[in-house]
């Protein structure tokens, strides 16, 4: 008790340097050293480190890129690699009791891009090839024991140990479902969730959009495919960062995966809109539309109606555009159409 | 050698004025990013729904991150603020009742709860850089880091802004800043204070 007691006197007065007491000031040399373990900590774990540390690097004269203060949020959220995206993965013939597809299709992918260390390690402690398909074995172990594949992934990723401090955590402070991934990514180590961010993040994003449903299920044209065009309404050239559909108004649209709808918008070029978050940063949105009848933050099943086309917004006729995100960056929905009946 | 020790350890606490403030600020600014790591989430739904005709239709979840962004960078620069005015040793309880104000009442709840929230930051800091070396000591370590830096920097710094309470110009002060900081240091106890999970 003397040491708090000591330290509620002692600290930073101007006009008291001693303790009640009379004694000299004591743990000097102990509050230093907090005081810069602290200070560290602050500045690689906040953006206000980051605008500090920018700031001395430019009163020392040496050039420093101002930061992106949003990189310091969780979001659990990282496109796979763009070499993976432009040759989507064929997918991999079933296994029972293993990882189910999409996810094995997704894991082998990102499992050939690169190995984390954790799985690198226990393959060479088992005496095994170091590889993506043994990799790939190893993960379909860890979810025979989970039977969670964001979980065996992340295991896989970061170990168990790093896995069950971030889960207990998280139940320490009454986060709803410590189990998820979403719930105790925020009290993973900063390099942990770094690494939890992409190959996690990266695995289940891509295997969210090979999964993809289309949002019509009625015959239907493509009157504007994703890229660049000269925009019907402006006569610029644009880039089109989705698809337009031709549909009558009030063709049913349906939620291109299961998640939650984040926005459910009216007014601007885009008319009645709807964003999904299927999480992960994986995003999909749905324009134009005549009716939305469901609130924000419904959730969805894959496949379920959530909004009737329309003609609102900056439109030349009744359409649906649809777009996809992965990570804050768009792609071609059309990519994933292909593997869905 | 621990005479020596003993010496040195008592010349840096006399030191410590200059630079105690400084952890304690630090470990605040910890505590609110704990906090508004949570709030982007919360800010874009609420843009999203409050009837804004936004141009495209991710731009209030992207709002809502920068939002977060300013309310947490606000709040680290009221924290400094509060800090650099809360030098004077009020003795009794009367002396602070003279000087009350809506600044004086809600800079020891933020500090206090920012300031628990850090510790727990960095005893989760150190138990997550010792478990590769030392996995029996690790949650001990970080548990005793914890401990040590909320008796020794965040309890303090919260007493500080106690007996260090400024006369103020008018009742009101700090009640512009009040809604982010008490926003910020809601979140702080509910998401960052490692108790909740133990409560029925």
């Amino acid at each position: 008790m003397s040491v708090i007691r000591e330290a509620l006197y002692e600290q930073g007065s101007s006009r008291r340097r001693s303790a009640p007491s009379g004694r000299s000031p004591r743990w000097g040399l102990l509050d230093l050293c907090l005081t810069l373990l602290v200070v560290a900590a602050m500045i690689t774990r906040t953006p206000t480190g980051g605008l500090l540390t920018y700031g001395w690097e430019r009163l020392r004269g040496h050039s420093a890129d101002l930061p992106t203060l949003t990189a310091w949020f969780s979001s659990g959220a990282a496109a796979p690699p763009a070499e993976i995206l432009d040759a989507l993965p064929a997918p991999l013939p079933a296994v029972p009791d293993a990882l189910p597809e999409p996810w094995r299709t997704a894991t082998h992918s990102s499992l050939a891009n690169r190995i984390p260390h954790p799985l690198r390690d226990r393959l060479k402690a088992e005496g095994q090839p170091v590889d993506a398909e043994h990799a790939l074995l190893a993960i379909d172990e860890l979810f025979r024991q989970t039977e969670d594949p964001t979980l065996a992934l992340e295991q896989a990723a970061l170990g168990s140990d790093a896995v069950t401090r971030a889960v207990g955590r998280a139940a320490a402070a009454g986060e709803d479902e410590p189990q998820r991934f979403e719930s105790h990514r925020r009290f993973l180590s900063a390099s942990a969730a770094d690494e939890a961010d992409r190959f996690v993040g990266g695995t289940v994003a891509l295997a969210t959009v090979l999964d993809l449903a289309w949002p019509l299920q009625v015959e239907h044209r493509v009157t504007s495919p994703y890229g660049e065009r000269m925009h019907p309404t402006l006569k610029v050239r644009k880039f089109h960062d989705g698809v337009d559909l031709s549909v009558p108004i009030g063709t049913e649209i349906h939620a291109a995966q299961a998640g939650k709808l984040a926005v459910v918008g009216k007014g601007g070029a885009s008319g009645n809109y709807v964003v999904m978050d299927h999480g992960f940063g994986v995003r999909t949105s749905y324009c134009h539309l005549s009716e939305t009848p469901l609130a924000r933050g419904t959730e969805v099943e894959r496949g379920d109606v959530i909004a009737l086309s329309g003609n609102t917004g900056r439109s030349t006729g009744p359409h649906l555009h649809y777009g996809v995100r992965i990570a804050g960056k768009t792609v071609d929905p059309e990519r994933f159409r292909v593997t869905k009946p | 050698m621990l005479r020596s020790l003993l010496t040195i350890d008592g010349l840096v606490a006399r030191t410590r004025p200059a630079w105690g403030w400084l952890g304690q600020v630090a470990l605040c600014w910890l505590g609110a990013h704990l906090a508004a790591d949570t709030l982007d989430d919360l800010l874009g739904g609420w843009l999203a729904g409050c009837g804004i005709a936004w141009p495209e239709p991710e731009q209030p979840l992207i709002a809502g991150t920068w939002a977060a962004v300013v309310i947490e960078l606000v709040v680290a620069g009221w924290v400094l603020w509060v800090r650099s005015r809360s030098l004077d040793q009020l003795r009794t309880a009367k002396e602070w009742t003279r000087r009350w104000s809506i600044r004086a009442i809600v800079a020891p709840v933020a500090f206090g709860v920012f300031g628990l929230a850090g510790a727990w930051v960095l005893a989760m800091a150190v138990e997550d850089g010792l478990a590769p070396l030392w996995p029996a000591v690790a949650g001990p370590a970080g548990t005793v880091t914890g401990l040590v830096i909320a008796a020794r920097l965040a309890v303090p710094g919260a007493w500080r802004t106690v007996v260090g309470t400024p006369v103020p110009r008018r009742r009101w002060d700090g009640a512009l800043a009040a809604a982010p900081v008490l926003l910020l240091t809601v979140l702080a106890a509910r998401h960052g204070l490692p108790v909740w999970g133990w409560l029925p």
